[in-house]
C-alpha cells in the first residue's frame, strides 16, 4: 500500500526581485493531515514563498510539488488561500461571497451555496448569512474570508496570518476548524507571528530567516533546540559584554538603542544558569534596567535561529 | 461549470447594479437626454431671409428667400426703398442653406457614448485598483488565469456601461419615434435615432471602444498601487479621450483636418462614429481596432499577472535605492 503523497514539497526555492529581497533557498515538506507553522521576521520571505507556491510569482529556481506532482493550475485548484490583507466586496452578502470563491474553484452553483450555508452554520453565523460583508464586525468578516478559502473543500490550506484581528473566542473557533480540517486529511500551512498559536496548533514548524529555511521539523524539536539565555536591558554595553563573556555567553542586540539603554539578548551555554549570569553582571557592576529569562520554547528557538542567520548583528 | 470570467463579470455587474444609487443615476440619464431635448427645443426656425450682397460696381444685390414673410407687393416696396436709398442693382430670391442634421446627429451619438465611456472606465479603474490595493486580486489570481480576471472585469463593468448607454440612447430614440413633432428643431438631429442600422453600428463600435479602452484601463489599474497613483497613470489616457472628442467634433462638422487619425486605434472609434459609413476604410480600421483590442487584452493579462510582484515597478525608478542586506 502506497503512502499518500506529500500535500506540498518545496525544494531549494529561489526568487529574487530586481532591487533586492525575496528568497534564496527555501525548502519544506507538508504531509497530508498535518498543520505546519511558517514563521520568520518581517521581510524574511514568507509571503514571497507563499506566492510562489500559489503560482502568483514564478520562481527563479527550485521545485514546487503539490500532491505528488509539479504544481500547476489543476493542482492549485485543490488549494485554499487566505491572504494577509482581507479584501471582500463590502456590498456582497456573506453566503454569496463564500459561494463565489467556491465556484471560482470549479464547484457547481448549488453545491457552492450548500457548502456556504454549512460552513456559516458551523461557525455560528447562519443567521447572518444574508448580511452584507460591510455590515459584519471585523472578526466576523475575517471568519467569512477564512470560509472562502475552505468552501471548495481543498486538500491544502495556505493562510497568511489567519489570526490577526480575531478575538480569543474567534481564534479558538478557528483552531477547532483547523483540527477538523486536519482530521479530514487536509494539510495546513500558515504564517504567523504568534509563537503561542504556532506552538499550540502546529505539528511541524518551518522557520525562515534572510530568505532561507533555517529550521524545519517537529514543533517539540524546535522548542528543545531553543538556546538558553536572557533578555537584558542596560546602558552599559561594554560591562554586559564582559559579564556575558565571563560565563561563556554571547550577545545580540534586539532593538535600536532607546535613550541610554539598549535591549540585548544573551545566549548562555546549557550548563550556565540564570543566577550565574546575574552574579556575573553584579561582579562587573553592570546596571540592569530589566532581566527576562528566555525559556526553552518556540519563541526562544525562533530568536536563536533568527540570530544565527544574521551573524553581522551579533556582538561578541 | 461556470467559467471564471463569467463569474467575475457577474460579480462586477452585481456590485454596481445592486445599489439604489445606480438605478437612480440610470433613471436620471434618460431624463437628462430626452427631457433636456424637449426643454431645449425651439419652434422650427424661419427659413426666410433677405441677403444683401456687395457687388464689384459698388452697388449691392438683394436676395429674398422663397418663404420670406412678405407678399410680392411688400417685397416690391422693400426693393423700391432700397433703390431709392441708392446702390441696389439686382433683386433675386435666394435659397437658405439648412444646417446639417446628420452631422449633428452623429455628433450627438458620439457625445452620449463618450460621456458613458468616461464614466464606465472610471468605474473599471476603481474596481481594479481596489482589488490590487487590498490584495483581493491575489485570491482571484490563485484561482483563475490572469486573462480570465481581465476579461471578467471588462465584461462586468462593460455590461453596466451597455445598460447605461441603452437607456441614454433610448430616450432620444423614443422622442424621435413617438413624438417627432415634440422635438421641434431637433427633429432632424434625432432622425438618426430611428434608424436601426445606425444604432446597431453605433452599438458595435461602442462595444469595441469599451473593450479597447477597458483593457487599457485594467493595465493602468494593475500598475497602480492606490487610487491616487491610478488617477495619475490614467490621466494621459483620459487626455487622449478628450482630444478624440474634439477631433470627432471636427469630423462631424465636415472638417477633414485630422482625417488620418482614423487609422490610429486610440482615435478610430470616435472618428468612425462621427463620420458616415465609409466602406472599405471602415472595414479596415474596424479590423485594426479589433487587433489593437486583442493586443491590449494580452497586455492587460500580462500586467495583472505581474502586479503581484511587490517591487518590480517601484525599484525600476531608481537603481541607486538598493535595500541594505538587513532589509530582507
Amino acid at each position: 500500500m502506497h503512502a499518500a503523497p506529500d500535500a506540498l514539497r518545496v525544494e531549494s526555492l529561489a526568487k529574487r526581485f530586481a532591487g533586492g529581497g525575496g528568497v534564496v533557498d527555501v525548502s519544506m515538506q507538508l504531509a497530508a493531515g498535518s498543520i505546519t507553522g511558517f514563521i520568520g521576521v518581517n521581510g524574511a520571505g514568507k509571503s514571497t514563498t507563499l506566492r510562489c507556491i500559489l503560482g502568483l510569482l514564478t520562481p527563479d529556481a527550485g521545485r514546487i510539488e503539490l500532491f505528488g506532482r509539479a504544481a500547476d493550475h489543476t493542482a492549485r485548484r485543490r488549494v485554499g488561500f487566505l491572504p494577509e490583507e482581507r479584501g471582500l466586496f463590502p456590498r456582497e452578502r456573506a453566503r454569496d461571497v463564500i459561494a463565489f470563491h467556491a465556484r471560482l474553484k470549479g464547484v457547481a452553483k448549488a453545491d457552492a451555496y450548500r457548502a456556504a450555508d454549512r460552513l456559516l452554520e458551523r461557525i455560528g453565523l447562519a443567521e447572518r448569512r444574508r448580511a452584507r460583508v460591510g455590515e459584519l464586525s471585523k472578526g466576523n468578516a475575517q471568519r467569512v474570508q477564512l470560509l472562502c478559502a475552505l468552501a471548495h473543500q481543498p486538500d491544502l490550506l495556505i493562510l497568511d496570518e489567519p489570526f490577526s484581528g480575531l478575538d480569543p473566542i474567534a481564534q479558538s473557533e478557528v483552531h477547532s476548524l483547523f483540527f477538523e480540517f486536519r482530521a479530514g486529511g487536509g494539510a495546513i500551512l500558515f504564517s504567523t507571528h504568534s509563537m503561542a498559536s504556532a506552538e499550540s496548533l502546529c505539528d511541524r514548524i518551518v522557520i525562515l530567516a534572510r530568505g532561507r529555511t533555517v529550521f524545519e521539523g517537529r514543533t517539540d524539536e524546535a522548542a528543545a533546540s531553543s538556546p538558553h539565555g536572557a533578555v537584558v536591558v542596560t546602558p552599559d554595553d561594554l560591562g554586559l559584554a564582559r559579564a556575558a563573556a565571563a560565563v561563556g555567553g554571547t550577545l545580540a542586540p534586539m532593538a535600536a538603542r532607546m535613550g541610554e539603554a539598549a535591549r540585548w539578548r544573551v545566549t548562555l551555554p546549557q550548563d550556565v544558569t540564570h543566577p550565574a549570569l546575574m552574579r556575573a553582571l553584579a561582579d562587573h557592576a553592570v546596571p540592569i534596567f530589566a532581566f527576562e529569562p528566555i525559556k526553552a520554547d518556540l519563541e526562544g528557538a525562533f530568536w536563536g535561529l533568527a540570530s544565527e542567520a544574521a551573524p553581522e548583528r551579533r556582538v561578541a | 461549470m461556470t467559467s471564471p470570467s463569467w463569474l467575475i463579470a457577474t460579480r462586477e455587474f452585481r456590485a454596481y447594479a445592486t445599489t439604489g444609487s445606480f438605478w437612480l443615476a440610470l433613471a436620471i440619464g434618460p431624463l437628462l437626454t430626452g427631457g433636456g431635448m424637449l426643454l431645449a427645443r425651439t419652434p422650427p426656425a424661419p427659413q426666410a431671409e433677405l441677403v444683401l450682397t456687395g457687388e464689384v460696381d459698388g452697388g449691392f444685390e438683394a436676395r429674398f428667400s422663397a418663404d420670406f414673410p412678405l407678399s410680392e407687393a411688400g417685397r416690391a416696396r422693400v426693393v423700391e426703398v432700397l433703390r431709392s436709398e441708392g446702390g441696389l442693382v439686382r433683386a433675386a430670391p435666394v435659397q437658405v442653406k439648412a444646417a446639417d442634421p446628420e452631422g449633428a446627429s452623429r455628433f450627438l451619438v458620439v457625445m452620449l457614448l463618450w460621456v458613458t465611456l468616461i464614466g464606465s472606465l472610471g468605474m473599471l479603474l476603481q474596481a481594479v485598483v481596489r482589488e490590487r490595493a487590498n490584495r483581493a486580486l491575489e485570491i482571484l489570481l490563485s484561482a483563475a488565469r490572469p486573462f480570465d480576471i481581465v476579461l471578467g472585469k471588462v465584461l462586468g463593468v462593460g455590461a453596466v456601461s451597455v445598460l447605461v448607454v441603452a437607456t441614454w440612447l433610448a430616450a432620444p430614440a423614443a422622442v424621435a419615434t413617438f413624438a417627432p413633432s415634440a422635438a421641434g428643431s431637433l427633429a432632424g438631429v434625432l432622425q438618426a435615432f430611428t434608424e436601426p442600422l445606425m444604432l446597431a453600428r453605433a452599438g458595435v463600435i461602442y462595444l469595441l471602444t469599451f473593450g479597447f479602452y477597458g483593457f487599457l484601463t485594467v493595465m493602468v489599474g494593475a500598475l497602480a498601487r492606490d487610487s491616487a497613483d491610478a488617477q495619475n497613470l490614467a490621466r494621459p489616457m483620459f487626455a487622449v479621450l478628450l482630444v478624440s472628442l474634439f477631433v470627432a467634433m471636427t469630423a462631424a462638422s465636415g472638417g477633414a483636418t485630422f482625417g488620418w487619425l482614423i487609422y490610429v486605434p486610440l482615435f478610430t472609434p470616435f472618428l468612425l462614429l462621427a463620420s458616415p459609413p465609409a466602406g472599405a476604410v471602415e472595414v479596415f480600421v474596424t479590423l485594426e481596432l479589433l487587433a489593437a483590442t486583442g493586443l491590449a487584452a494580452w497586455g492587460a493579462g500580462q500586467i495583472v499577472r505581474r502586479s503581484v510582484s511587490p517591487m518590480t515597478f517601484r525599484l525600476r525608478r531608481s537603481s541607486r535605492q538598493r535595500p541594505a542586506a538587513s532589509d530582507y
